[in-house]
């Protein structure tokens, strides 16, 4: 943990920025990044020619793609262009099915995930994961927290219920739940879960969030405040989010990604991408003409 | 008019009524047996026919033969503690075996083991009690129950005499393996239908498959289990033919370990009712409908706390 924020520190970079909209996260995020250095941003995540099978199916093909440290970088591109595919790769949670598998690298701070020899549980402690709909699970909003504690730690009771409180704090859901931790996850609204299922993410001290469209399932509200808390992330995390939503890229994140048929067709800094795309391809895109 | 309403309210009232009818009838035709027997009836151990070739006599306004005497707590007894021992080992079994199907059994062979254990539930309940008369009581019998009796001893109630292999443990044992299919089946299903989202979720946070099934998926699922259990349990406590060819049919006494002969209230009746009607007083048939109406009243009795269980669980687990 300490690196990363050792690297929040030094790497303050926002090439862009999230677009200076109205959202009230931008006040945050420029408190947060005030230093406007020239700096590169670190390499958290690169891929080398990644490939991902079902079965015989190829349906990524040799994604080349770099993911920075202390940014949000966003995956977009119409349904079924390999998106949420490529990052199910980054935690390996395709494994859970027998006949899904990746061939390439990915890399994480230079150490091969696909290779052998890596611990699953512990490449899942330092990547976690965001689903699209909220995956609350059926055991009160503290236990939900500290399930995930659990499995690698054993804590006593009062440093437990510190650690539920800052995760459930960091996930701007601790003033809504302090008074009934004890009630059941899945009482809470649809947004709450999520932010529940973003704190629960969070108490494990990852070192990357994957979101996989997290706010697809979820009323306008509740997609903005998820929205703010992604932008705030950026600070402590290396935050990945695929979204189909054009605007919500733009708002939320610093990089992005297209991807079509499991190419990657275009990558850079959203607002190079948004404003001044190379290829035809990511024009037509965000300009709604194809997806 | 024929319209949907009348005729879905029409079929849909022929269970409840049914049932009503069936109990109503059991209630007035024992009502005599009831009235005769008093509270004795469940807390005597005495079942006896009395005289059946002396004249009647009137008891309590009854006539009965002389002699006679209604008292069935040992039924009570054997079927309360027989279904115990079956739910208490079916359970554990039924659960471990559901998560062994669900997950542990590669995926090619889930279909055929999940058929398998279905098949078990559909083996009419006769050849259980076959099985165990020719294959489980002789092995019971001359080998574990002595074994049993010897090491094992000094735990309360499986000590002393092994007996012969027909007794309370037996019966616990037929009536688990007709049970334990009931419990796979119902979570096997429950679990493979449990949304994937959940198990992904879980194993994001770096559970492996047994603290993502354990802690996650099963916990989601403690209403069917309980549920499951209570239909267990229904067809524990009222088996007939199986428990009445293992369970050493005992008579007016109660078990003083779990190798005991016992007999329970569902097999007593199927047992009784040839000699019960050599009564020419009826009172012996009307008091066996008194078992019947008690058994019900057992069966009714497990059922609601069961569904108040159910539904203080559904207050602390549901799943969305």
């Amino acid at each position: 943990m300490e690196d990363t924020n050792a690297s929040a520190g030094e790497s303050a970079v926002v090439p862009l920025s999230a677009p200076s909209g109205s959202s009230p996260a931008s006040a945050d995020t420029a408190a947060a990044t005030p230093a406007k250095s020239e700096a590169a941003p670190e390499a958290k995540i690169t891929t080398r020619s990644l490939s991902f099978f079902y079965g015989e199916t190829e349906v990524l093909h040799k994604i080349d793609l770099t993911l920075y440290a202390n940014r949000v970088t966003a995956i977009m591109g119409p349904s079924g262009c390999g998106k949420s595919t490529f990052l199910r790769i980054l935690n390996r949670i395709y494994e859970l099915y027998p006949h899904q598998r990746a061939e390439g690298e990915v890399l994480l701070d230079g150490e091969n995930i696909l290779g052998p020899g890596i611990d699953l549980n512990q490449l899942r402690a330092r990547v976690g994961m965001v689903f699209q709909t909220p995956t609350s699970f059926p055991m009160s909003i503290y236990d939900n927290i500290a399930f995930g504690i659990r499995l690698y730690q054993r804590l006593p009771k009062a440093e437990m219920d510190e650690r539920v409180e800052a995760a459930l704090q960091h996930a701007a859901l601790w003033d809504e739940v302090k008074d009934k931790l004890h009630a059941l996850g899945n009482r809470l609204s649809g947004g709450q879960q999520q932010r529940l299922c973003i704190a629960r993410a969070i108490a494990l001290n990852p070192e990357v969030i994957l979101f996989d469209e997290p706010a697809s399932a979820l009323d306008p509200l509740s997609t903005q405040k998820i929205e703010e808390l992604v932008t705030r992330l950026r600070q402590d995390y290396t935050v990945v989010i695929v979204t189909h939503n054009l605007q919500q890229a733009a708002r939320v994140s610093d990089y992005t990604a297209l991807m079509y048929l499991g190419e990657l067709v275009e990558f850079g800094d959203t607002e190079t991408i948004f404003t001044n795309p190379s290829k035809r391809q990511t024009e037509d895109y965000i300009t709604g003409r194809f997806g | 008019m024929l319209n949907f309403r009348r005729v879905t309210a029409l079929l849909a009232s022929i269970v409840p009524a049914s049932l009503i009818a069936i109990v109503v009838f059991l209630a007035v035709y024992a009502w005599p047996a009831i009235r005769l027997n008093g509270i004795a009836f469940v807390t005597d151990n005495s079942w006896n026919l009395g005289s059946l070739y002396a004249n009647p006599i009137m008891v309590r306004g009854q006539e009965i033969m002389p002699g006679a005497h209604y008292g069935i707590l040992f039924l009570i007894v054997g079927t309360l503690l027989s279904t115990a021992i079956a739910i208490a080992i079916a359970v554990p079994v039924g659960v471990g075996a559901a998560l062994f199907l669900a997950e542990g059994v590669p995926a090619p062979l889930r279909p055929w083991l999940s058929f398998m254990v279905e098949l078990l539930a559909a083996i009419p309940s006769v050849v259980y009690g076959l099985w165990g008369f020719v294959v489980v009581i002789p092995f019971l019998g001359h080998h574990l129950y002595p074994f049993m009796a010897r090491w094992l001893g000094f735990i309360p109630f499986f000590g002393g005499a092994p007996g012969s292999g027909y007794g309370l443990l037996t019966s616990g044992f037929v009536l688990t393996l007709m049970i334990v299919p009931l419990i796979t089946a119902t979570l096997r299903d429950a679990l493979v239908s449990q949304p994937a989202k959940l198990r992904e979720a879980a194993v994001a946070l770096g559970a492996n498959r047994f603290e993502t099934l354990w802690k996650v998926l099963l916990p989601g699922l403690r209403r069917v289990l309980i549920g499951s259990s209570i239909l267990a349990t229904g067809r524990a406590l009222g088996e007939t033919m199986a428990v009445l060819m293992v369970s050493g049919n005992a008579l007016n006494y109660l078990p003083s370990n779990i190798y005991t002969p016992i007999s329970t209230m569902a097999s007593f009746i199927v047992s009784q009712l040839d000699s019960a009607l050599e009564d020419p007083t009826g009172m012996a048939v009307r008091s066996l409908a008194e078992v019947a109406v008690v058994l019900c009243a057992i069966s009714i009795v497990v059922n609601g706390f069961a569904r108040v269980l159910m539904y203080y669980e559904g207050l602390s687990s549901r799943v969305v």
